[in-house]
């Protein structure tokens, strides 16, 4: 044996040695130099060390996936051939079991049922939407209500409120192509004037002297924000050319018409619109008002560029575009970088709810959290959390009475701790504080955390690309997320509509 | 203690590979080490231990493709010899063929197979259901570039015998402290350190120990902090940055990566100094060559060795009728290569081309670059030519650090069609310990090699306990970059 072999070995006996009683004491040391409360020396705990068993793997998040890209894949294939099944389907009678809120508040298997449902079947065993019952209505009814009554005849918007998890209408795109196969439509809905973000489905550019103004950043003087959280005004007087706006729409855009949405005009405000070949094709003029105002343009629909030059003494409070069909479902796009949604309070009530009834907002999702999650460190935090969303939900219900509200829970979201990614240990409690909120305030509540596969469950979905480590999803992880979303509410509809037929014929037995 | 935990964790598990700088690691190594030290003197026994050591490594690591390693090891161990003792050319070449086919088939079928029916939009789980959702042996580039060194060198006759003792000749491609990422030994370089004995002395004490050390310093410490903190968000969603915080993610990719693989080397190079065995660098202080042609003679270096003597001469050879435009053609198609052997993703491929490109530039205005050398003052020239090159290499590390080619164009339309300095301000104040990293690892680079040199003397010559004392104190510091709270993510310009 060498010498200087064994010299090695005792090297690394003694290192060992010295981080075996680190661990062991280093809660109890308090070294001198060591005053100030923030220095810790941290080492990994004894039992850690001494624990060489393997981390528990979330199997339930990596079985969830396989079953969702199992079907996002069939989907994507057969959609033409599902669509033709589910066109030719009839509604038939039969009668669903009410799912109570204690039972739909954890993960459950929904009841086998043998009838053929209106829309897609049931496609798996986890129940994420809490659809609660009071006095007889369910949060989504007022929604589905208008769903099988009013979609022909008009526009039926659903509001998509959120953060940076659906900016540039990522999330929302995908629901909103569910919601127009299923229930006619066309277009992409809102559009903001300008955005931080690229957009899905256009190519934005516009002059540089535009201003944004956000119930997050960069707030307005007033609480007259459009219905998204923002509003948006031009300075033309250092610039010598007019402040203009331009959307090249990518191809699988269709629409009939563009609306501008706007308020505040203390002057008339002209718009000219070019074509892609800077032929002025229309001209409007948006007239004088104080209050929320939505003026169709006589933009032709065939139009995949558009340029619009705005001509006018003062700005109007601008909102944004509407690019959308005559009728059927429209899904708009709210969404806000670093929003935690809680600004939305800043938006004046009245001017929130004419803005509401005008666009015929029937159902407002509310999918927020992610940016509130590293913040949340303690019991007192969620308390306080869930307050303030009950406060936002019920200044909703109050400005949108015909209009259904869901909120969409916070999803799994990883932090680095003891040098492994793991979800953000409050996360339940924050999924929690955002349900006993939705649900106090008589909303339906969807459970984005369980429908991940739970606690660590992102670091399934990161390894099988669906979203970054702090829960951002990518483009196929946001397909699955709508598609599910979309899935779960037309399992309650379905159930809905049985519910209506189920009271029909009762109505008529007695009859 | 949890017994049943230790049987657990010496089974493969694929969600829990073997890392160099696991506790797990530790444990078994210094267990290891304990056998190894009384075989030390025994080369054959020393070489078995060794080997079965290895082999556990690799299976713990990659799981039942250790076949595939052992399987590849004894083609070419048998091929080798037969290519030595054979007297036919033809013969020769045939079996030289039939290693490449063999190794590069195994490379092949592993690593790009999925890749190249993706990109012919196949999906193999349809038509090929038994070859659906391939796995990668992980560091297979790896130990087929090593037995193909050995294959190419006996071929050429640069080697004066083919090693005849089976062991040493699959520990040679199996040997653990390089087995996954290199540097790429060369047979001719590491077999005649495992034919014969070894010796140790103080200074591969303290130099094993002073690289294990700075190794873990520059990998966990900065790198993976740099990662979890900046860099992996940016490149995970670029779109959600805007240029100015996508460029400094590029710099900082830059050097993270470059302390990540470095600091990886240097564990490796330290581990195999405790050894006994002396493995070569792979970087010299990279972000100061002047050009690219440089930067690959600083960076992974025994990988651009390879491919300058196995295929850029080679290449050159043949196309030397045809002069400068041969050359630049070989310097491509080895670039080309070198793109492909990084990883089956169009954005290596891409990552390889740019260099390729930069080399063909760097031949073709050699002789104008000398021209404005001789007229502008050397150190303006140095620091112009420095600056230059660093921001090429930043800017090419987006293709080679992205998930695919979308994000990489998203990351360049960013940066050049997004960039606001306006909010730079909000970005130092949000990200002042990552950026603080990210300078601080940047004049860790550039500070004199002496001083390194001059630190690790003093290591050296260091008492055994106080070299114990030091490692201890070391540990716990990196431990507090391994264990800090997560950068928030923090999206500016809301």
């Amino acid at each position: 044996m060498s010498g200087k072999l064994f010299k090695i070995f005792l090297i690394i006996l003694l290192l060992e040695a010295f981080l075996i009683a680190y661990s062991f004491f280093s809660p109890k040391i308090n070294l001198p130099f060591l005053n100030d409360k923030d220095i810790e020396i941290k080492f990994i705990e004894l039992d850690d060390l001494m624990d060489f068993s393997y981390n528990k793997v979330n199997l339930v998040a990596d079985s969830l996936i396989a079953g969702y890209l199992k079907k996002d894949s069939v989907q994507q294939k057969d959609s033409t051939k599902i669509k033709n099944i589910l066109k030719n389907r009839e509604i038939v009678a039969g009668i669903l079991e009410n799912k109570s809120e204690s039972d739909t508040a954890k993960k459950a298997v929904k009841p086998k049922t043998d009838v053929k449902l209106p829309f897609e079947e049931p496609t798996n065993n986890l129940i994420a939407l809490i659809n609660q019952e009071h006095n007889g209505k369910c949060a989504l009814d007022a929604f589905f209500n208008a769903l099988t009554h009013h979609k022909d005849t008009s526009i039926l918007r659903i509001a998509h409120y959120g953060d940076s998890q659906l900016e540039g209408d990522r999330v929302t795109s995908y629901i909103r192509r569910r919601f127009q196969e299923k229930f006619g439509g066309s277009g992409i809905g809102f559009v903001p004037c300008t955005d931080i973000t690229s957009h899905v489905n256009l190519r934005r550019y516009e002059s540089s002297n535009w201003k944004r103004y956000t119930v997050f950043k960069n707030k307005y003087k007033n609480g007259n924000y459009g219905v998204s959280g923002t509003v948006f005004r031009f300075t033309n007087n250092n610039y010598k050319q007019n402040p203009w706006l331009k959307f090249d729409m990518y191809k699988f855009v269709s629409y009939q018409s563009i609306s501008i949405l706007y308020g505040n005009a203390l002057t008339e405000c002209i718009v000219n619109t070019y074509n892609l070949n800077k032929e002025k094709i229309c001209s409007d003029t948006l007239p004088i008002t104080k209050s929320f105002t939505i003026q169709k343009l006589k933009v032709p629909s065939s139009q995949r560029s558009v340029k619009f030059e705005f001509i006018a003494d003062n700005s109007p409070d601008f909102y944004g575009f509407l690019i959308e069909g005559e009728n059927g479902v429209q899904v708009d796009n709210y969404a806000i970088r670093g929003h935690s949604g809680t600004g939305l309070m800043d938006i004046d009530s009245d001017y929130l709810a004419k803005q509401i009834k005008l666009l015929n907002t029937r159902l407002i999702i509310f999918q927020f959290g992610a940016n509130v999650v590293p913040y949340i460190t303690s019991n007192n935090k969620c308390k306080q959390l869930e307050e303030k969303y009950y406060e936002l939900f019920m200044k909703f219900k109050a400005a949108a009475p015909n209009a259904s509200i869901l909120v969409v829970g916070a999803g799994d979201m990883a932090t680095y701790i003891h040098g492994k990614f793991q979800s953000y240990p409050f996360l339940p409690k924050i999924r929690d504080a955002q349900k006993n909120a939705a649900l106090r305030a008589g909303c339906a509540f969807w459970d984005l955390f369980e429908v991940m596969g739970g606690m660590n469950s992102i670091i399934a979905w990161t390894n099988k690309g669906l979203t970054a480590k702090d829960g951002h999803l990518y483009d196929k992880g946001r397909r699955i997320i709508a598609k599910e979303l979309f899935d779960d509410l037309m399992d309650e509809y379905n159930t809905y509509l049985l519910k209506q037929q189920q009271l029909i014929s009762d109505a008529e037995g007695n009859q | 203690m949890n017994i049943s935990g230790i049987f657990e964790s010496l089974k493969f598990s694929s969600n829990h590979p073997l890392f160099y700088n696991s506790v797990l690691f530790f444990a078994l190594f210094t267990l290891f080490y304990a056998v190894y030290m009384l075989a030390f003197n025994k080369v054959k026994l020393r070489n078995l231990l060794l080997l079965l050591f290895s082999l556990y490594f690799y299976f713990k690591v990659s799981g039942l493709f250790v076949i595939i390693l052992l399987l590849i090891s004894t083609s070419d161990y048998f091929i080798g010899l037969w290519i030595f003792y054979t007297k036919s050319n033809a013969l020769k070449k045939i079996l030289l063929t039939l290693s490449l086919l063999i190794d590069l088939g195994y490379l092949a079928y592993y690593k790009y197979f999925d890749f190249v029916l993706q990109t012919f939009g196949i999906e193999n789980s349809h038509i090929y259901p038994f070859i659906s959702n391939i796995l990668v042996p992980i560091g297979i580039s790896y130990f087929v570039f090593k037995t193909l060194t050995y294959i190419f060198d006996i071929y050429r006759e640069r080697m004066d015998e083919p090693e005849h003792n089976y062991i040493n000749y699959v520990l040679y491609v199996s040997f653990f402290p390089n087995i996954l990422a290199g540097p790429i030994s060369k047979a001719r370089d590491l077999l005649p350190q495992i034919k014969n004995k070894l010796v140790i002395t103080e200074e591969h004490i303290g130099r094993g120990f002073f690289l294990i050390l700075t190794g873990a310093f520059k990998k966990v410490f900065v790198a993976d902090y740099l990662a979890n903190n900046l860099v992996d968000r940016v490149f995970d969603t670029p779109t959600l940055y805007t240029g100015f915080e996508n460029l400094m993610a590029t710099y900082s990719a830059t050097i993270q990566i470059y302390f990540d693989f470095s600091g990886y080397t240097d564990i490796v190079i330290g581990i195999a100094f405790l050894l006994g065995f002396t493995i070569q660098p792979n970087f010299n202080k990279p972000f100061l060559a002047q050009n690219v042609t440089e930067f690959w003679r600083r960076w992974h270096i025994t990988l651009s060795q390879w491919m300058n003597e196995y295929l850029f001469y080679q290449f050159s050879f043949s196309l030397r009728r045809f002069r400068m435009f041969g050359v630049i053609v070989a310097v491509l198609l080895t670039f080309f290569i070198s793109g492909v052997w990084h990883g089956a993703n169009w954005t290596f491929i891409l990552w390889g081309c740019s260099h390729g490109l930069a080399i063909a530039y760097d031949v073709i205005t050699k002789g104008t670059r000398v021209s404005i050398a001789k007229v502008i003052p050397a150190p303006i020239y140095r620091f112009i030519s420095i600056f230059i090159t660093l921001n090429f290499l930043s800017l090419s590390i987006i293709l080679f650090r992205s998930s695919d080619i979308t994000k990489a164009m998203q990351m360049y339309e960013t940066i050049f069609m997004n960039f606001d300095l306006g909010i730079a301000r909000d970005w130092f104040a949000a990200y002042t310990y990552p950026f603080a990293m990210v300078l601080f690892a940047y004049v860790l680079h550039y500070l004199p090699q002496q001083w390194n040199n001059s630190l690790t003397n003093i290591y050296i010559k260091m008492h055994w306990t106080l070299k114990a004392i030091i490692a201890f104190v070391a540990i716990l510091l990196i431990y507090q970059a391994f264990n800090t709270d997560t950068q928030p993510f923090i999206y500016l310009e809301f």
